[in-house]
């Protein structure tokens, strides 16, 4: 699995963090605006995923800020693999998939099985509860807002 | 060997799926064909999406990535409905944990 990032990568993040390889361009920005940002708990495995990719300083760090993080600062956290210019995410996504069906297929597919195995176990035991806790702060949030009304 | 059928490839309004001979597909995010703001419905679509791709050994290689010039810009907080009612919450909470669990990748845990 390898994703290829343009632009703001803003929302569900995570869903990039599952690649073996990420490929952003250069003008790329990652953000979690829907949480911390907008009120809630970072819950749903954006913690889990930035963590186990970054470190959980970083990740920390990140899911409390307001501000995007650029592609640059996101390879030397080691999130993403490689920043091309501008518009050439994609095909360089395609040359690395060309280059990985190289390999006899049980090969790539049981070295995806064991590279997303370790961070696949934490999701499985922080997301379910993880949610819990943002499914709370939802309620929280709609209650305040309500409140101000 | 035996193959799964691919109708789900036209079954999600935001995800576009493009296989090409060799088995890369290509998972687009996407609105109308534009930047994806991402709704409810998707959050329901893409745990079945995640699953099928991950079932579907024809798929030998998967680039995920967004449309016009972003990967996932924006939410619409609202297609959600009220989020501090528990019925509601109670099918976040379920997506969600199911997306993780399944993680691109056909074996579970």
């Amino acid at each position: 699995v390898i994703a290829a990032i343009e632009g703001r990568a803003h929302v569900h993040s995570e869903y990039a963090l599952l690649a073996n390889v990420v490929v952003a361009a250069e003008g790329a920005t990652f953000h979690d605006a829907p949480h911390f940002a907008g009120g809630i708990v970072p819950g749903d495995g954006i913690f889990t995923t930035w963590s186990y990719r970054a470190g959980a300083g970083r990740a920390e760090a990140f899911l409390l800020n307001p501000q995007p993080i650029t592609a640059a600062v996101a390879q030397q956290w080691g999130v993403v693999a490689e920043v091309v210019p501008n518009g050439r995410a994609l095909s360089r996504a395609q040359e690395l998939a060309r280059q990985y069906l190289k390999v006899p297929e049980v090969t790539r597919r049981n070295s995806r099985v064991h590279l997303i195995h370790p961070l696949k176990e934490r999701l499985v035991r922080e997301v379910g509860y993880g949610l819990s806790l943002e499914g709370a702060s939802a309620a929280a949030l709609v209650k305040s807002l309500q409140a101000a009304s | 060997m035996p193959t799964l059928r691919d109708d789900y490839f036209d079954a999600y309004r935001s995800l576009k799926l493009t296989r090409d001979a060799e088995g890369v597909l290509v998972a687009q995010f996407h609105t109308d064909g534009g930047p994806l703001t991402f709704k409810a419905q998707d959050h329901t679509d893409f745990v079945d999406a995640f699953y099928r791709i991950a079932q579907d050994r024809a798929n030998k290689i998967v680039i995920l990535t967004g449309a016009g010039g972003d990967f996932i810009p924006a939410i619409d907080f609202a297609s959600f409905g009220n989020v501090g009612d528990p019925g509601i919450w109670s099918q976040v909470h379920d997506e969600g944990v199911q997306i993780g669990r399944i993680s691109l990748t056909y074996e579970y845990q």
